[in-house]
């Protein structure tokens, strides 16, 4: 089957409660009895974007930032030339549904602010903004394989020999009445990848393959609330890259036969 | 990066709902535009797919029967043999979609949610976000009607670049050997979100729309799809040379006022594919006909062909409006068509043109060969994708 392999430099986290990495690795793996999980700060600082610009931003665009920033920051990259690619399956759905709502109101016209934010790629844009880059970028979108086709977004630049790439993982909560019931917490999850060189760290050293279910490895528990989000395979991976010790992370869970990631795969 | 073979494609749009009616309007210098539904209670112009679109057929399990879904439908239909070819020759998993939308159902969406807002917070019987409205829905439709197609597959959505930019996905897709060949190209369908936040934003005309005419009075927007098929070898009236992408980061949704975002673009492009400027022949613009794209749209093609001949001009939304996430690939494939047919079609609306913009608009359509074309596509967030095309090898 088809194989690329990457380097991870950096990463970055952000969910309600775990305000960056340290703080999700350090969190319980079993709450005890009457004890839920954190929840404050409730969003994130976000300081990469200027305080203008930020106020004008979602909790997605904010989240987007933040975890970008941690992880350029966390690989030494340079944020003004590293191409950023960014998955949601729902992108800007608070914004849209504010939208929606505006439009039962006759003669009334839409927000230019709104419109131009509920578009997908609507951090990319204010992100590239705030760092002064001009390299591409892009939002994709691929329901719950979305992390997984991310991450062959991501390989195949890194193949291409487009330097640095960093994707970023962002998925805010569906809102009612569109949801009908689907509930999950927001968060996300930045990777700073580039093409393996003989010196890194071998754990660091990932192999993008596809193929069937078996030999993966257990995932750490994670929060209901967070194992509900369909991107909830950025939590397994990013798990498995912070603890350091080879693993096979499967990329989408729900499929028999997927898309996985191998980490410890060497160059 | 290497060039690879464009073997199909499919078109519907405010022009014709068939490939077929589609190119003879653009051969013939005749728009698609046209005025915008009575429900939107807009003064406004569209180019809305002028048939009714026919149901999805019963077997597609739990796709949802939108608006959205029927354009794709309607596309996919003309590439049945194409698809079947392709999975035979390559394998069904060694196909890969990649496909570019900005509204994706939300078409779908505004109904459900004024359904729900009169019924108590009720959504309409069949509708479902994940179904429905969601971008990646328009996959799962791919990849059933395509036969089942099993190779990577997503949605690149970066408002009016989205497909523009899955060529360059699609390129490196098959340069990293990740698939044979990429199901490409855009769908996206009209709505009142699109429609009204245009008007928000002040760009809207109520007349057809005029790029590079000195009479520009604003945008159209419009629906449809475009479909291209991009294999590893293969014949097909048209190569995939190389993309060039870039951001502007400068505004959400003004341009670069001298265009240096668009001017990164081609000359990515140009250089993707390992060739200059005086290689290419003309140039499909973006073209949108407001007087901030054709002022700094024209400054970047004079900087990027600065010491090469001038390239022809070619401005195509006044056919169909601008099709926002289907757009780009829309674009595209008119360059295939003008590569393959030796012509340029008439910029309809361009005439009188605005002669401070210095660029060599086509106005009446020319029967001449293309080597090259660059199609531009810009969009919000600074996004911005120029695909060159060439002729066969």
């Amino acid at each position: 089957m088809s194989a690329l392999a990457f380097t991870v430099r950096g990463l970055g986290f952000w969910a309600p409660g775990y305000p960056d990495l340290a703080a999700w690795r350090a969190r319980p793996d079993t709450w005890p009895e009457g004890q839920a999980p954190p929840t404050e700060p409730a969003a994130p600082k976000a300081e990469l974007l200027p305080p203008m610009m930020r106020r004008r931003t979602s909790l997605l665009t904010r989240m987007a930032a933040e975890v970008a920033s941690q992880a350029l920051r966390d690989g030494g990259l340079d944020p003004a030339a590293a191409t950023l690619v960014y998955g949601s399956v729902y992108g800007e759905i608070r914004t849209t549904l504010d939208l929606l709502a505006a439009l039962l109101v006759a003669g009334e016209p839409l927000s230019p602010t709104k419109f131009h934010n509920s578009v997908h790629n609507t951090a990319a844009g204010y992100v590239s903004i705030a760092t002064g880059n001009r390299a591409g970028n892009a939002a994709l979108s691929a329901g719950r394989s979305t992390v997984a086709m991310g991450l062959v977004e991501c390989a195949a630049l890194v193949a291409a020999g487009e330097g640095d790439v960093v994707l970023v993982i962002a998925e805010e909560p569906l809102p009612e009445p569109l949801a009908a019931g689907r509930r999950w917490d927001p968060f996300a999850a930045a990777f700073a990848l580039s093409a393996p060189v003989s010196c890194d760290m071998p754990i660091r050293t990932c192999r993008l393959e596809h193929g069937p279910g078996d030999m993966l490895t257990e995932p750490r528990p994670v929060p209901a609330a967070l194992a509900a989000s369909p991107c909830a395979a950025a939590l397994a991976l990013i798990d498995a890259l912070a603890a350091g010790a080879p693993a096979r992370v499967a990329l989408e869970p729900h499929l028999a036969v997927g898309w996985q990631c191998t980490l410890g795969a060497g160059a | 990066m290497q060039a690879y073979p464009i073997t199909a494609m499919a078109l519907c749009n405010g022009m014709g709902d068939s490939t077929a009616a589609v190119l003879a309007a653009l051969r013939a210098g005749r728009s698609g535009l046209g005025p915008c539904p009575a429900e939107f209670e807009l003064d406004a112009v569209v180019g809305a797919i002028p048939t009714p679109l026919p149901p999805l057929p019963g077997f597609l399990g739990p796709v949802r029967d939108t608006r959205q879904a029927r354009i794709a439908a309607v596309a996919l239909a003309e590439l049945q043999a194409p698809l079947d070819r392709a999975r035979a020759r390559w394998g069904a998993d060694r196909v890969a979609v990649v496909l570019g939308t900005s509204t994706g159902g939300i078409e779908a969406s505004e109904t459900a949610y004024a359904h729900a807002q009169a019924h108590g917070g009720a959504l309409p019987a069949g509708y479902d976000v994940e179904l429905s409205h969601a971008l990646d829905a328009v996959l799962h439709l791919a990849r059933v009607l395509g036969g089942g197609l099993g190779g990577p597959a997503y949605v690149v959505s970066t408002a009016c670049s989205s497909s523009a930019k899955v060529f360059a996905s699609a390129q490196r897709l098959l340069a990293a050997g990740l698939c044979d060949a990429v199901l490409v190209g855009g769908v996206d369908s009209l709505c009142r979100l699109t429609v009204r936040g245009f008007a928000g934003l002040e760009v809207l005309s109520s007349r057809p729309c005029r790029p590079f005419s000195s009479e520009r009075a604003g945008i159209n927007i419009g629906e449809g799809a475009a479909l291209l098929l991009v294999e590893r070898t293969g014949d097909g009236p048209a190569r995939l040379l190389g993309v060039g992408e870039s951001s502007d980061a400068y505004h959400m949704t003004s341009p670069h006022p001298e265009g240096l975002g668009a001017r990164l673009a081609m000359e990515r492009a140009l250089r993707a594919a390992g060739l200059f400027a005086a290689d290419v022949d003309h140039v499909n613009a973006h073209g949108t006909g407001t007087k901030q794209n054709d002022s700094m749209e024209s400054a970047a093609i004079r900087a990027v062909f600065a010491g090469a001949p001038a390239p022809a001009v070619v401005a195509t939304k006044g056919y169909t409006g601008h099709m926002l996430g289907a757009a780009g690939a829309t674009e595209v494939a008119f360059v295939v068509d003008a590569i393959a047919g030796g012509y340029l079609p008439a910029s309809v609306g361009a005439d009188p043109l605005d002669e401070t913009l210095a660029v060599d608009v086509v106005t009446a359509r020319r029967d001449v060969p293309t080597r090259a074309a660059l199609s531009n596509s810009f969009a919000f967030g600074g996004s911005n994708c120029s695909v060159l095309v060439g002729g066969p090898a």
